[in-house]
């Protein structure tokens, strides 16, 4: 192989990896201003569960993350079967409802609320296979910006639709914990049961609507 | 028989601990604060809790050979409704110093004029939301701190902080401070204060 051929390939391969960094990375940097992280030296908790097989039938409840009585702070991803927000949008929203907050023993201190999700366009079926079949969200435990409960031990899957919705191959929830930001001990919610079962508002920052970009995303 | 004792040591251990550190946190928390509301952009309510105080309470004077007096002021600035420390802001700080009671009270008739203006308060390298203004307490008596600036808030907006304390030992600690201040930090001692026994400690005699 020649030394010319040895470049180009270095090339190639070095502009791959540029994109991909920049398509994923870039907008990962710009939507993470409330995202610490973790400490210098730490290594996040992290729950990756694979959904496919699940039939989640209406008003089916799927718990999966529970740190109480820790309320956290992390990232969240979600592949789910998708649909247009409204007919015709190119914003898409999953068929399953991702909420969040506190689910306490006494009713009045539970507090569910729908997580608000980003849908990542690039990396989903509609844009890649011109489908619904799986859509990419991500998600800010908690986001203080754009809403949700502001305290999160709890994280489940609800199935508002109406029907059963199948999950196949791909379907995943993975849930990365950075930071315990203290106890529901100390921060209870009052007042409930407050548990919110509407659709996860959806936001999107790479369509041209620029009413649902949310806050705290400034330009790429 | 021994499974019951065995039970109660362990309940008796675990009720320990925890009461021991509930102690251990109240002591090494010595703090106020204020909560600062403001709307967001989209019209949203929000509000940052500013906590305020000095490191390493409680506090005692330089003195040489027995103790540096190494304890800045400091910072806590978080999200109060989710507890997200924020880690972006701009702000000094006006140090006010009493060296007693007498003192304190004269600057509530004539006014509290601070020693020095616009100290710069800097993050605390690896612990986001955490400030510091360095300085060795060369002197005990009654410290007090005007910090002043901005905070930004997740990169949405920056929010105006004004947090005004006196230690909490101070004949009318109100005088001096904001109104809407909770708690409070301890005043500085002299090193020898601590002492056990003290040079106050007098014994009979016969003891």
């Amino acid at each position: 192989m020649t030394i010319l051929k040895q470049n180009r390939i270095s090339m190639i391969a070095g502009t791959a990896i540029l994109t991909i960094a920049l398509a994923f990375g870039g907008f990962s940097f710009a939507s993470h201003s409330f995202e610490a992280g973790v400490a210098e030296g730490t290594i996040p908790d992290n729950t990756h569960i694979r959904l496919d097989g699940m039939t989640l039938p209406a008003g089916g409840v799927f718990p999966l993350y529970d740190a109480s009585p820790n309320y956290v702070s992390g990232h969240f991803l979600l592949t789910s079967p998708c649909e247009p927000v409204s007919e015709g949008d190119d914003t898409y929203q999953p068929l399953v409802t991702a909420i969040a907050g506190h689910i306490d023993e006494h009713a009045s201190g539970t507090h569910m609320e729908p997580i608000p999700l980003f849908y990542i366009n690039t990396v989903s079926s509609p844009t890649l296979a011109g489908n619904g079949d799986q859509c990419v969200f991500h998600a800010h435990i908690p986001d203080p910006l754009n809403g949700g409960a502001p305290r999160v031990t709890d994280i489940d899957l609800v199935n508002l639709s109406g029907a059963d919705i199948e999950f196949k191959p791909g379907h995943i929830v993975d849930i990365n914990i950075q930071r315990v930001l203290g106890s529901i001990a100390d921060d209870p919610y009052t007042g409930g049961p407050v548990v919110d079962l509407s659709r996860n508002v959806i936001y999107d920052l790479n369509d041209a609507d620029t009413e649902n970009d949310g806050l705290g995303h400034s330009s790429q | 028989m021994n499974k019951n004792k065995t039970q109660l040591f362990l309940v008796a251990s675990i009720a320990s601990v925890m009461v021991l550190a509930g102690v251990a946190s109240e002591q090494a928390f010595a703090h106020g604060g204020q909560v600062i509301g403001f709307n967001l952009p989209n019209g949203e309510h929000r509000l940052i809790t500013v906590i305020m105080g000095h490191n390493s309470e409680p506090t005692a004077a330089q003195e040489t050979g027995k103790h540096d007096g190494k304890h800045p002021m400091e910072l806590f600035i978080s999200d109060t409704r989710t507890g997200l420390n924020l880690a972006d802001a701009d702000l000094t700080v006006d140090k006010f110093y009493y060296k007693n009671d007498k003192a304190f009270n004269k600057a509530v008739d004539k006014g509290f004029k601070p020693i020095e203006t616009d100290v710069a308060v800097g993050a605390v390298h690896g612990d986001p939301g955490h400030y510091f203004a360095r300085q060795i307490l060369a002197q005990p008596g009654i410290y007090g701190y005007h910090v002043t600036g901005t905070v930004n808030y997740f990169g949405v907006m920056d929010v105006p902080i004004d947090v005004k304390a006196i230690c909490r030992d101070a004949p009318d600690p109100s005088a001096f401070n904001n109104p809407s201040w909770f708690g409070g930090f301890g005043c500085t001692v002299d090193i020898d204060d601590s002492k056990f026994p003290g040079k106050k400690v007098k014994h009979d005699k016969d003891d």
